[in-house]
């Protein structure tokens, strides 16, 4: 009877290592995948020329340049990131 | 281990300025600072430049030196440099770009800011008087203009007035070019006149939209130099009299000059050369305005058709 109950323990203590064991690699799966999603959407949108960061300080300018600028002007600072230089207008002056 | 390096940040400031839009366009730290420093550098010299050289600002100080009755005025070195650009550029082409002729652009209405819509090119033509190359002034009233660059002084006859026409915004473009050619890349287009280059030697789109609606007819291709065109469509009004008038003046008439050209994109190492370059073009009618470009550019007739000159 005591060795039944010594097994029956031994058993349930078996199945819990094994169900905390399969829950911690179900975790780390999750969390490498999703560490692995948030890096790749990153480098494809700085690659790609959004980074957010330099969006921002753009912004800034932009704002602090306006409030200095007569009502009737309007003007703009921006960024772009590519490998080639943005293209411009030749114009009659 | 590997480091991601994410290059080709471009810095772009758009700005009215010069009766027009204007943008400083940087890539790469250098001398000016960060991109974004070059370009808020090169806005606001472009800015307080304009507020200097204007003719239709009463304060600005050629207005006041134009003012002046005195034969010999002080003038800041800016304005001595663009004097001496602009007497070269009457040197380089004979007189065609002269800067002696205020006087006649205000007689032809050009004597204040033009805000309103330009009278269509198409009917200014139909309107316009027989084709003819345009000459220089017999006078060359710009012969007698001197600059003393030391002693900072202006020499000029009694009466004649200055116009800075589009030399002073070639000349911008290269003082900005002395401040920015240590970056990786940059632009300045300076109400159309447009002065490019970097240490990198990155090749630019140049546009050149057409004089008949602003659709894009040519895409030069270059890393480093500047570009201006001069054209009659921009700024055309009609005159007094109802005749169709525009600021590119024939020096030998005081009249718009109508010589069978209506757009001229002229290539150039420096802003004041393809400034001057181009007006000269134009000026000179349809058979010699090709003659005016030999670092290339891109002619525009009458009748609409273009040549490219590589």
């Amino acid at each position: 009877m005591a060795d039944d109950r010594k097994r029956l323990v031994a058993e349930r203590l078996a199945e819990r290592r094994r169900r905390t064991v399969r829950l911690r690699k179900r975790v780390i799966a999750a969390s490498a995948s999703t560490f692995g999603l948030a890096w790749a959407v990153i480098f494809v949108q700085l690659v790609s020329g959004h980074d957010p960061a330099l969006a921002h300080k753009a912004r800034t300018t932009t704002t602090a340049a306006t409030s200095n600028a007569p009502a009737s002007r309007t003007s703009s600072s921006s960024a772009s990131s590519s490998a080639a230089t943005t293209p411009v207008t030749t114009s009659q002056s | 281990m590997s480091t991601l390096t994410i290059t080709g940040i471009e810095a772009v400031e758009r700005f009215p300025c010069f009766g027009g839009s204007c943008a400083a366009l940087v890539q790469g730290s250098g001398p000016a600072g960060s991109p974004f420093e070059a370009a808020a550098l090169a806005r606001h010299r472009l800015e307080a430049w304009n507020g200097q050289f204007s003719r239709f600002e009463r304060d600005s100080e050629l207005s006041r030196i134009n003012r002046d009755p005195r034969e010999t005025v002080p003038v800041t070195p800016a304005m001595a440099m663009f004097v001496n650009a602009a007497l070269g550029a009457a040197e380089l082409t004979g007189g065609l770009v002269d800067p002696t002729l205020t006087p006649q652009l205000e007689r032809a209405g050009y004597d204040r800011d033009l805000v309103a819509e330009p009278f269509p090119l198409a009917d200014a033509l139909k309107l316009s008087p027989a084709r003819r190359p345009a000459g220089p002034n017999p006078q060359a009233r710009w012969l007698r203009v001197t600059v003393n660059a030391a002693a900072k002084t202006l020499t000029r006859p009694p009466g004649v007035r200055l116009d800075t026409g589009g030399i002073a915004k070639g000349l911008f473009g290269d003082l900005l070019a002395g401040a920015l050619g240590g970056h990786d890349a940059f632009a300045v287009d300076a109400a159309g006149d447009v002065r490019f280059g970097g240490r990198a030697g990155a090749v630019r789109q140049i546009k050149v939209p057409s004089p008949f609606g602003g659709s894009i007819i040519h895409t030069f291709e270059l890393s480093e130099g500047a570009a201006a065109t001069s054209g009659i469509s921009k700024r055309s009004w009609l005159d007094r009299a109802g005749r169709p008038a525009h600021h590119l003046l024939d020096p030998s008439t005081g009249r718009p000059a109508f010589t069978g050209v209506v757009q001229v994109t002229a290539l150039a190492p420096s802003g004041t050369e393809a400034e001057a370059l181009s007006k000269a073009a134009l000026l000179s009618g349809q058979d010699r305005a090709a003659s005016w470009l030999p670092h290339g550019g891109l002619i525009v007739f009458d009748d609409g058709s273009a040549q490219v000159h590589q």
